[in-house]
């Protein structure tokens, strides 16, 4: 086995996923519904919410920043900032642990595996909000071509009612931002970002019209 | 930017990485020159708290125990005294999405102190693995890392280390080669291996 120097290496990881995912067809076909209720009759009280990162990962954590800003800004619900989140909860993020059990056709999956339903309470009890909107950004993938690469982000998530502890929304889409001739000026992590923020905005987009909470 | 820059050098790399040349990568330097071991005991632990983060820092405390004189602590131990192990600790990196974008400056020193002093250990090794990148559909993934180790009483940064393990080949034999040449680097740059021994 020889040994690669690790900067060799980390460029090639790099170009790796970026190689073999040209010949992936990663977007097609995929479920895009990035607010969808369980239920589709019920309707929504527009109250308290706090959105959670699924884990301690960037994509999660920058993916609930957003969906947090769009909610704060543009929706009638009090939302809890991340700041307070992380106020309340010491240990935040947490891991919440996604279901290895969901197929791949569900428009209305429950991501967290029912063992976490516990761990979500316990943060619903210290947050004292009405509705937690767990969130993840489950997958990361890169395409490369001749003309530039495209991020594709897969953000998932659940939104829980409280009391109840009722799991009244499902997300599962997909984003992508392409790189230009810009690229050439920007940080390595610019269309990643860029990505998971068009995923909030059409996240948010949604929640809106499902709960009818747009500011007037 | 970087990955215009090294389009031309992108084939052979990957022809290589795919081939199975290369099952890791590890780079540890010490970034005291002059540095001296004061202390046996020491204590590995993971900087977030992702599955494959935890069981690396928990691997290469074994590993470290096996291949040198460090006095390693247990992971009975660390949970005891960090009641919320495993926490996210801020590391030295920018972001982490597809690579670790490392800046050695940045890091969460004060938290890290804290840690390090509950744990009343002479040394403290953080590693942050915060992703697992795979090729689409395939079963070997790779987990890039980085590290720091850092010495009692002012948590003083002693080395700094970038790791790339393999993962997801039966009988994980690539993570364990990646994880003994680690704990090999660690106690050998720290002239703590049981060669060493005098």
């Amino acid at each position: 086995m020889k040994k690669m120097s690790i900067n060799t290496l980390q460029r090639t990881a790099r170009y790796f996923i970026s190689v073999t995912l040209l010949f992936a067809l990663v977007a097609c076909g995929a479920i895009n519904k990035p607010f969808n209720p369980i239920d589709g009759k019920r309707s929504f009280k527009p109250s308290s919410i706090a959105v959670i990162s699924g884990s301690d990962r960037d994509g999660d954590v920058q993916l609930a920043g957003f969906v947090t800003k769009g909610l704060t800004e543009r929706s009638s619900f009090r939302v809890l900032s991340q700041k307070e989140i992380e106020k309340r909860l010491p240990n935040y993020p947490a891991m919440i642990t996604i279901s290895a059990d969901v197929k791949d056709d569900d428009e209305k999956a429950i991501w967290f595996k029912p063992s976490e339903k516990e761990k979500l309470n316990a943060m619903q009890a210290k947050l004292k909000v009405d509705y937690l909107f767990v969130i993840w950004n489950s997958q990361l993938t890169l395409v490369t071509s001749r003309n530039g690469s495209t991020y594709y982000v897969y953000p998932i998530g659940n939104m829980i009612e409280y009391p109840g502890s009722k799991v009244v929304a499902s997300t599962r889409s997909v984003d992508h931002s392409s790189t230009s001739i810009l690229a050439l000026f920007r940080s390595a992590d610019y269309y990643i970002v860029d990505a998971l923020k068009d995923a909030a905005e059409n996240i948010v987009d949604e929640f809106l019209d499902i709960t009818k909470s747009k500011k007037s | 930017m970087r990955s215009h820059l090294y389009g031309s050098v992108l084939s052979v790399l990957v022809l290589l990485l795919c081939s199975g040349c290369a099952h890791y990568s590890v780079d540890l330097n010490l970034t005291d020159s002059n540095f001296k071991s004061k202390g046996k005991s020491i204590a590995v632990i993971s900087g977030t708290k992702e599955p494959q983060n935890v069981a690396l820092a928990k691997l290469i405390g074994d590993s470290l125990k096996k291949s040198s004189r460090y006095q390693v602590a247990s992971p009975a131990q660390i949970s005891q005294a960090v009641a919320t192990y495993p926490q996210t600790i801020k590391g030295p990196y920018k972001s982490a999405y597809l690579f670790i974008d490392t800046d050695w400056e940045l890091g969460d020193r004060k938290k890290i102190s804290d840690i390090q002093s509950r744990l009343g250990v002479d040394y403290l090794l953080v590693i942050w693995a915060p992703i697992a990148v795979y090729q689409q559909g395939g079963d070997i993934g790779h987990v890039p890392a980085v590290a720091q180790l850092f010495e009692r009483p002012n948590t003083k940064e002693i080395a700094q280390m970038t790791l790339i393990v393999a993962v997801g080949d039966e009988g994980s034999l690539y993570l364990k080669e990646g994880v003994d040449e680690a704990a090999r680097q660690l106690a050998e740059k720290t002239s703590m291996a049981i060669a060493a021994k005098k």
